[in-house]
């Protein structure tokens, strides 16, 4: 390699190989103990025996106390030299540079630094093994300079003071062959290596910052300001609480939210902030930060806000101390008069509608703000979600006229992917667990889609929160176990089809599912691809798992098809959620449809956002009114849904399935004419659009339009096996059986047959027969546990006979 | 070579650096005896014991004006009595860091020196 880059005998690569060996606890212990004999010496020498050259022995012990100091004040973080071109020997951390030998090549390095801290990150927050490095890695010494060039672009990039572990170990990843293959084994990118090096650089300057001593006013801080008694009863002194580590990432979006609160409640008007935005926006967050700032004030803190301090009120203990509705108001004049005298109080109140509508837990202090907001005196913070705030604003336009509306944004990935890093330093203190990349990448993912009721930052800390108790054994929390605590909330199956028994289920899923349902082959296998796809991860992730318009007459296994789906993908048939559409044959049916679960808990919205991995059934979708049929049409398009307060249902994990019985005639008359279903499939469709029943854009939102035959006598014989199989089933609690003889099937197929109806007559005709056949023989006693029912054609026929007439 | 190092360190940015910590430490005990705020609110009232204008007879207001002075008068005297060990914490700390700041050059010499004067001594 290049000489002029490594100079293994400069002044500073000698400094690091000694910082590297004072760096070992012993050696450093030896030092110190060499310094304490000879003081001790010293000291004998001139107590106990009286000889003044003792001193000169203990003053010898401040050599190597020397070496000490200077290892703790320089050494151990040598700072880097000065230098037009970056060398390694001038840029290099302490604890690599050290450790260099004289030649080093690029595998040197990743043996280096994967002893590190740098690079201990990347084992445990990615998943990289100790060995990934070591083994690919080059060991030609003239490829260093490469890795070294990639080194310092890094390193100007994320704003380190010296080229560290991480940094070169993010090199030597970007530079390795094949590393794209490689990392998506661990599903990661180059770009997630490049943020792991972010967030190890800012992990570091959190410390450092951590480390700096705070300056906090002292003892006498708040002499000049009044006592508060009463706030310390009823509300939360929000400043006593943070001890940094509050939004350390300086995002545009929240430093542009504190400045103009802090703007707000430093200038001349009224000082007040009402912070608008949805739940998990971070409204709450931006308020502690906010508090911190002003306890721990830099030249930027306006001088009226230093040392202010934030107190959270708390609703619930107001009321409950209060006996009428007088004496709350009273109680809480009296706590803002304090917080008014004392001069140094901020107030805020965290979910403002508490204090601004009557309710259980909460109480209407609109005429009592009124005046405090129109005076401007008291300094106040207030955080509620916009329909809140639009809410006020149609109720009591008056007080909102006097508030200063802040508007606090979800973030997007890139920002809440920061925040999640800045939030994990909290997280993993309190559940004692380490979150891997992965897992905040997943987080966002899962929490985009099933975490409804905040928005993101709060959707994806939800989740991880949820994940940590899913953490391995090693206490690591992974993507997987972000996807378990989504499955064990939400009830949902969000991995890829990974384990053997799901994959042979998948592979199978037509046999799985013909094991309940008889022919409509066609129909099953259309179905089966589709979920193939979504499991295997190669669907449109945007859409529905699949949509599907079941067109057949009625009794054909339409219905039977889409409980069979429910039953074998999604594991039971309580995953239908069955909407009759013909009961929304009116426009205002609309409202029915997108009622939110505290209106109706039956409504379509409310029963995805309950449970998203569903099948949709809608049956009969061709007497829906075209209102209706317009609000489904974004939900085939977009697998989304938008309930009555708007907010956004996905049924992008669900399958959705309409049928209609439209042209069953015709069906009937292709197949008796002897026409194959592949034959006349798409012109039966055409016919359909042309005779008006079903608009051509409508049908083409559905992935597949699937035809059902009607079922000839032989199918009905089967699905009459079916049938007996599913009674013998119930009647295996009773350690009981039946077995119907084949001329008694046949006779019961033929009475219950009628090409109209198809297979639903038959269903009936079986109740009334066998199963009354058996009710009446188990009451009278005559089957024993262990025996088998034996039915023929004879115990059939007055039934048969009832049916014909 | 590394014995130039450390001795070179020594004498220029080592003994910067301690002189950079004994003003964070000054600073430190300004900070913790709140000198700065003290004195600029020396004759603030106490813990706002008594505040605003109060309404009444010219009586309750001269009595309100002179619990106010009283408040005053107490905010001050405390006020100044912290000061003062603040400014003593900072003279101790100045002392033990001008101490520091002239005898950490004669450290590495300290055995010869103490040798000398012994020698001398004897």
């Amino acid at each position: 390699m290049n000489q002029g880059v490594f100079d293994y005998n400069s002044l500073r690569a000698q400094k690091a190989r000694l910082s590297v060996q004072l760096s070992k606890a012993p050696l450093r212990l030896a030092v110190g103990g060499a310094a304490g004999v000879l003081f001790g010496i010293g000291a004998l020498l001139v107590i106990g025996l009286a000889m003044p050259m003792g001193v000169v022995v203990a003053s010898l012990g401040l050599w190597p106390m020397m070496v000490l100091v200077w290892y703790k004040y320089e050494l151990r973080d040598l700072s880097p030299a000065k230098e037009a071109t970056p060398t390694m020997h001038g840029q290099l951390s302490a604890e690599v540079l050290g450790r260099l030998p004289l030649q080093p090549t690029p595998q040197h390095l990743a043996e280096i630094v994967m002893g590190l801290n740098g690079g201990l990150f990347f084992v445990a927050r990615f998943g990289i093994g100790p060995n990934f490095l070591t083994e690919l890695s080059s060991q030609l010494p003239d490829t260093t300079l490469e890795i070294w060039t990639r080194s310092v672009e890094l390193r100007q990039k994320h704003g380190g003071d010296v080229v560290d572990a991480a940094t070169i170990l993010t090199a030597l990843v970007e530079r390795l062959p094949g590393t794209d293959q490689l990392l998506a084994r661990l599903q990661l990118g180059i770009d997630d290596i490049d943020n792991g090096l972010g967030w190890y650089q800012h992990i570091k300057h959190v410390v450092k910052t951590h480390q700096a001593r705070r300056q906090t006013g002292g003892i006498g801080r708040d002499w000049a300001f009044g006592y508060t008694p009463m706030l310390s009863r009823f509300a939360l002194n929000v400043s006593d609480g943070v001890a940094g580590g509050m939004l350390t990432r300086d995002l545009e979006g929240h430093q542009e939210v504190l400045s103009q609160v802090t703007r707000l409640l430093s200038g001349g008007g009224r000082q007040n902030a009402v912070m608008v935005g949805p739940t998990g926006a971070g409204k709450t967050t931006l308020v502690y930060a906010l508090a911190e700032r002003l306890i721990n004030p830099t030249g930027m803190t306006p001088q009226n806000l230093r040392y202010r301090q934030v107190w959270s009120l708390d609703p619930a203990s107001l009321i409950a101390q209060a006996r009428g509705r007088g004496e709350l108001e009273q109680l809480v004049q009296s706590v803002f008069n304090e917080a008014y005298r004392a001069k140094n109080i901020i107030i805020f109140l965290d979910e403002a509608q508490l204090f601004l509508q009557d309710g259980t837990g909460s109480v209407d202090l609109s005429n009592l703000l009124l005046p405090i907001l129109d005076g401007g005196a008291l300094r106040l913070i207030m955080a509620m979600d916009e329909q809140r705030w639009l809410q006020l604003s149609q109720t009591n336009p008056a007080l909102t006229q006097y508030m200063n509306r802040v508007t606090v944004t979800p973030l997007g990935k890139d920002d809440t992917l920061l925040v999640l890093q800045d939030q994990l330093l909290i997280m993993e203190f309190k559940n004692k667990v380490t979150y891997m990349y992965q897992s905040l990448e997943e987080a966002y993912r899962l929490g985009d889609r099933y975490v409804q009721d905040r928005a993101m930052p709060g959707q994806a800390i939800s989740l991880l929160e949820s994940a940590a108790q899913h953490s391995n054994e090693n206490g690591l929390v992974s993507a997987e176990s972000v996807q378990k605590a989504v499955e064990k909330i939400y009830g949902v199956r969000v991995g890829n089809a990974n384990g053997a028994d799901e994959r042979t289920k998948l592979l199978n899923l037509e046999q799985l599912i013909h094991e309940r349902m008889i022919n409509q082959t066609r129909a099953v296998q259309v179905v089966s691809n589709a979920l193939r796809r979504a499991r295997a991860g190669v669907r449109n992730q945007e859409r529905p798992i699949g949509t599907f318009m079941f067109l057949g007459p009625t009794g054909v296994g339409k219905t039977e098809l889409s409980k069979a789906l429910a039953s074998v993908y999604f594991g039971g048939e309580d995953r239908l959620v069955r909407l009759d559409l013909n009961e929304y044959s009116q426009p205002n049916d609309v409202a029915r449809l997108i009622a939110d679960a505290a209106h109706d808990s039956g409504s379509l919205a409310a029963q995805i956002s309950r449970q998203p991995f569903s099948v949709v059934l809608l049956d009969e979708i061709e007497k829906a009114h075209p209102n209706v049929l317009n609000t489904l049409l974004q939900l085939l398009d977009e697998g989304v849904l938008r309930d009555i307060n708007n907010r956004a249902v996905s049924f992008k994990d669900a399958i959705v399935i309409a049928t209609s019985n439209a042209g069953a005639d015709r069906i009937r008359q292709y197949i008796d004419a002897g026409w194959k279903l592949e034959q006349f499939e798409e012109r039966f469709v055409n016919e359909l659009i042309d005779s008006g029943q079903f608009k051509p854009e409508f049908l083409n939102r559905f992935d597949e339009i699937v035809v059902f035959r009607p079922l000839n006598q032989d199918e009905l014989l089967q699905v009459m096996d079916l049938i007996i199989a599913g009674i013998n089933k119930t009647l295996s609690l009773q350690k009981a059986a039946v077995h119907v003889a084949d001329d008694a099937k046949k006779a019961l197929v033929a009475a219950g047959y009628d090409p109209r109806l198809g297979a639903r007559p038959m269903r009936r005709i079986v109740q009334r027969s066998i199963e009354d056949i058996l009710a009446k023989r188990m009451l009278a006693g005559t089957v024993a546990p262990g025996s088998t029912v034996e039915i023929g054609l004879a115990d059939v026929q007055d039934v048969i006979d009832s049916a014909r007439k | 070579m590394l014995f130039i190092a450390l001795f070179s360190w020594w004498y220029t940015a080592g003994w910067a650096q301690l002189g950079e910590r004994a003003l964070k430490r000054i600073a430190g005990v300004l900070d913790f005896f709140s000198v700065g705020m003290l004195l600029k609110s020396l004759f603030a009232p106490f813990r706002q014991i008594s505040v605003g204008s109060v309404q009444g007879s010219l009586s309750v207001k001269l009595r309100a004006w002179g619990d106010k002075q009283i408040s005053r008068a107490i905010g001050a005297m405390v006020r100044l009595a912290v000061i003062l060990f603040g400014l003593i914490g900072v003279l101790i700390m100045c002392l033990v860091s001008v101490g520091l700041l002239v005898l950490w050059p004669l450290v590495p010499a300290m055995p010869f020196i103490v040798f000398f004067v012994v020698i001398g001594m004897q």
